[in-house]
């Protein structure tokens, strides 16, 4: 059906050319479902984007032998011709469905805009198909919420939405731009299997790309590996999965957390309670209603949270998004209050009124992009805290610096730069540094390898759990992500809407979840 | 890079200045301000007429070898005019923007840091000082205080930096709720050095864009006042002035009014660029050296 032949996409910019994609080849058929896997940067957007003259060009440069699409050629269409394709015989869903539906139009109109834009009907009957669409991908009460805002929806709903737009087109491709990345887990599970459902029942032809592995295991027929715009590999998917034959695949299957090869070489058995969270409770009071009728409502998003995290273990907390889990980790750094309860470090209450009991407990987070500086230098950022606890003085600043930055598997050479000079892996470690500076003796990481491609975050992984092991350091690591947290953890706490619903060693939750919520997590990590 | 790592890269306005230095544009109109300052300052000395000497009889005459740039309807030298002009409007734009810089990123920095009540107060007092009618509180502020060059800026000032709290705000809004700021307050930095390092920085760019807009418009409002009876009196001039009085005989004599308002223009256009030179030049991201 979709028939492309050495594809190739250029970028000329005033710092010369670049490749983005180089000789791209494959061909889909309906029914069928593409993988295209690969890193951030591989180009594996790109390639799509280009097909439908998504690309700007210039700077764009595409070139390609034929891209053929039920016998035309897509990339000698002008621009009104390729309109009529795209969104109506080829779809495209993307990566966050809370930014890619229009805030100000009801989502029942957005729908009804792409159909009437592609097939020559009326307003109703184009209502009636809307709503049809709405109910396919399993949205309840379709007529009503036909005039619902797109706020009025949850992130999955949003998705569904979105696929809904897409499909109502009745089109005979459906490109999937990491469809499931933003969502969590056990709703990426019902994505994936609604993609599934309208896959055949329409004989629809999906392109899947994603950087996780484990997903595009479990939805393509047909897979292609790149790297830097660049075809590693390609071919039927158990094959490549199975038998990878480039060391690139490989490399990236290795990457992939593996809870039966532990992280940590030793066993953890330290009874020696160093944080004692007792009974915790926060919540906060909106007002609600207009201002002559206003009324305080209280939202609870801790509820009796009581755990101890042992001196010298790595703790996972885990939870989907809202289950309060950032709150919780904002309370222990003393960023928020609580409302009730108590937090115990070593034996005595935990504060934060002096520089001293600031230091013992440090943060790193998600975003490696917004976490640091951009107008501090590597060396100030780093500088900064050593400086302030008084961890050393003057004359040694920048020999420390240069130890610091070599701990965390960075050159001493770099100190010097921008934060922007570095890739997300290697800010993630500066991140990693700057927590360290501060000779902590509980480190808290907020998903710091969430935002990471899957061979970074491996490299990541590794690097948190030397660090822990060398230097003694006490972790908690809060992660939506179970396989992560199943091979770098001693034990898991298990978050679902602000209560802890399990816990206890990592293996025994694992392989015998006792709560019916830790259940239904570990049935939608997609089987590897 | 690695052998005079000891000089580079110390802070940020070194690096900056290294930037702008590549920025020819922005050098240009640097250059085309301190020589103007430069004048100005120098312009009891080197100015080629007095400024309130009548002549009557010349009357307004166009640009001539003895009066390069004319003379106005009372036979004074315009060039003249324009250089003591320029003394005291480079003077009304630079202090009264300073002014407004100082107690608008301070007010806006700390309205934004510390939020919710503090912040609704701080910017109700704002909203308060917007909605006074702007001349009505110059009429008052003369009536009380008098007249004087002092209160000329101080009333400016009193009014422009309102809009420059505001935007600072928004900023630093913004700014707060990255994730370094949460890293710089873990590492247990006192608050007035996150404003200083790491709220302030970052907002320079809108900082340094609304200040080049700020000094024109500052120039512009001078004339007003002036008009009004506050800040300067004939047979002062100012640029604002020169300008007003320039429209009014705008087809008789053309050049009262092209002189003044090319030199303005110049002067803004020297702003602008230098200004967004500076704003790229403090952004390390904007440039790989």
């Amino acid at each position: 059906m979709l028939d492309v032949e050495s594809l190739s996409v250029k970028f000329h910019t005033r710092n010369g050319s670049s490749t983005a994609v180089e000789d791209l080849s494959f061909t889909i058929d309906a029914g069928e479902t593409l993988g295209i896997v690969g890193e951030s940067g591989s180009g594996k957007s790109v390639s799509c984007y280009s097909m439908l003259g998504l690309v700007p060009c210039p700077p764009g440069e595409i070139q390609a032998k034929s891209v053929d699409f039920n016998g035309k050629k897509l990339l000698q269409l002008n621009n009104k011709e390729l309109r009529k394709i795209r969104g109506g015989r080829i779809s495209m869903i993307f990566q966050d469905p809370m930014t890619s539906l229009n805030p100000f139009m009801r989502i029942g109109e957005q729908i009804r805009e792409a159909i009437c834009l592609h097939q020559d009907i009326d307003k109703n009957q184009a209502k009636v198909r809307a709503i049809a669409a709405l109910e396919e991908v399993g949205i309840k009460n379709p007529e009503a919420r036909f005039r619902d805002f797109p706020h009025e929806f949850s992130g999955g709903m949003r998705q569904r939405v979105m696929i809904a737009m897409a499909l109502a087109t009745e089109p005979e491709i459906l490109i999937a731009d990491e469809p499931t990345t933003a969502l969590d887990v056990t709703i990426q599970a019902q994505i994936l299997e609604l993609l599934k459902q309208v896959q055949q029942q329409r004989n629809l032809a999906i392109i899947f790309i994603s950087h996780d592995l484990a997903v595009v295991k479990d939805v393509a027929d047909k897979v292609i590996v790149m790297e830097k715009g660049v075809v590693i590999e390609t071919g039927p998917a158990q094959e490549i999965f199975s038998q990878p034959k480039h060391d690139y695949t490989k490399k990236l299957l290795q990457a992939i957390p593996d809870p039966d090869k532990a992280l940590k070489s030793n066993e953890h058995n330290n009874s020696d309670v160093l944080l004692d969270v007792a009974a915790l409770y926060k919540s906060y009071q909106r007002t609600e209603g207009p201002f002559w009728r206003k009324r305080k409502v209280e939202q609870e998003v801790l509820k009796n949270i009581c755990f101890n995290v042992y001196r010298g273990e790595i703790l996972g907390l885990v939870g989907e998004s809202g289950s309060g889990k950032s709150t919780l980790s904002n309370i222990i750094t003393g960023l928020l209050d609580a409302s009730s309860g108590s937090i115990n470090y070593n034996g005595r209450e935990l504060r934060f009124d002096t520089l001293a009991q600031r230091k013992k407990v440090q943060l790193v987070f998600q975003d490696p992009y917004a976490s640091l500086n951009p107008r501090m230098t590597i060396f100030d950022c780093l500088a900064e805290p050593l400086l302030l606890h008084k961890i050393v003085e003057k004359p040694q600043l920048q020999e420390k610096v240069e130890g610091l930055m070599v701990e965390v598997g960075l050159s001493k050479e770099v100190i010097w730069r921008y934060p922007h000079e570095f890739s997300g892996g290697q800010r993630q470690r500066i991140a990693i540094a700057r927590a360290l500076a501060c000779e902590p003796e509980l480190l808290i990481a907020d998903e710091p390898v969430s935002a990471l491609d899957v061979t970074i975050q491996a490299q990541i992984l590794r690097l948190l759990a030397e660090l822990s092991e060398r230097k003694g350091l006490t972790m908690l690591f809060i992660s939506h992500d179970l396989s992560v947290v199943h091979s770098l953890c001693d034990r898991v706490i298990v978050m679902d809407k602000g209560q802890i619903v399990e816990q206890g060693d990592c293996d025994s939750v694992f392989k015998q979840p006792q709560h019916r919520y830790t259940q239904s997590l570990i049935n939608a990590i997609p089987k590897f | 890079m690695s052998t005079d790592i000891k000089i580079q890269g110390n802070s940020l306005f070194s690096d900056a200045l290294r930037r702008l230095k590549k920025n020819k544009l922005a050098m240009a109109g640097a250059a085309f301000l301190l020589v103007l300052t430069i004048i100005s300052i120098l312009t009891p000395w080197i100015a080629p007429y007095s400024y309130e000497t009548q002549d009557l009889y010349l009357g307004a005459t166009p640009p001539s070898a003895e009066h390069w740039l004319g003379t106005d309807v009372l036979g004074r030298d315009q060039l003249t005019r324009i250089m003591y002009g320029s003394r005291i409007s480079l003077m009304v734009g630079v202090i009264a923007t300073s002014v407004a810089l100082l107690i608008g990123v301070l007010w806006g920095t700390i309205a934004g840091f510390a939020g919710g009540r503090v912040d609704s107060i701080m910017m109700r007092i704002v909203d308060v000082l917007y909605a006074l009618p702007f001349s009505i509180f110059i009429i008052l502020l003369t009536v009380v205080f008098g007249r004087s060059m002092l209160l000329l800026f101080l009333a400016i000032g009193a009014v422009e930096w309102l809009t420059m709290a505001r935007i600072i705000r928004g900023q630093v809004l913004s700014i707060k709720s990255q994730e370094y700021v949460t890293a710089a307050r873990a590492i247990g930095l006192p608050p007035w050095r996150i404003i200083s390092r790491y709220l302030i920085p970052n907002a320079l760019g809108p900082i340094i864009v609304y200040t080049t807009l700020t000094i024109p418009s500052v120039i512009l409002l001078e004339s007003f006042l002036s008009f009004l009876g506050l800040g300067i009196q004939p047979p002062q001039s100012s640029w604002g002035s020169l300008i007003s009085y320039g429209v009014e005989t705008m087809e008789e004599y053309p050049w009262l009014l092209i002189f003044p308002g090319l030199i303005l223009s110049l002067t803004l256009f020297s702003l602008n660029f230098l200004g967004d030179g500076l704003r790229d030049a403090l952004d390390p991201k904007a440039s790989k050296d």
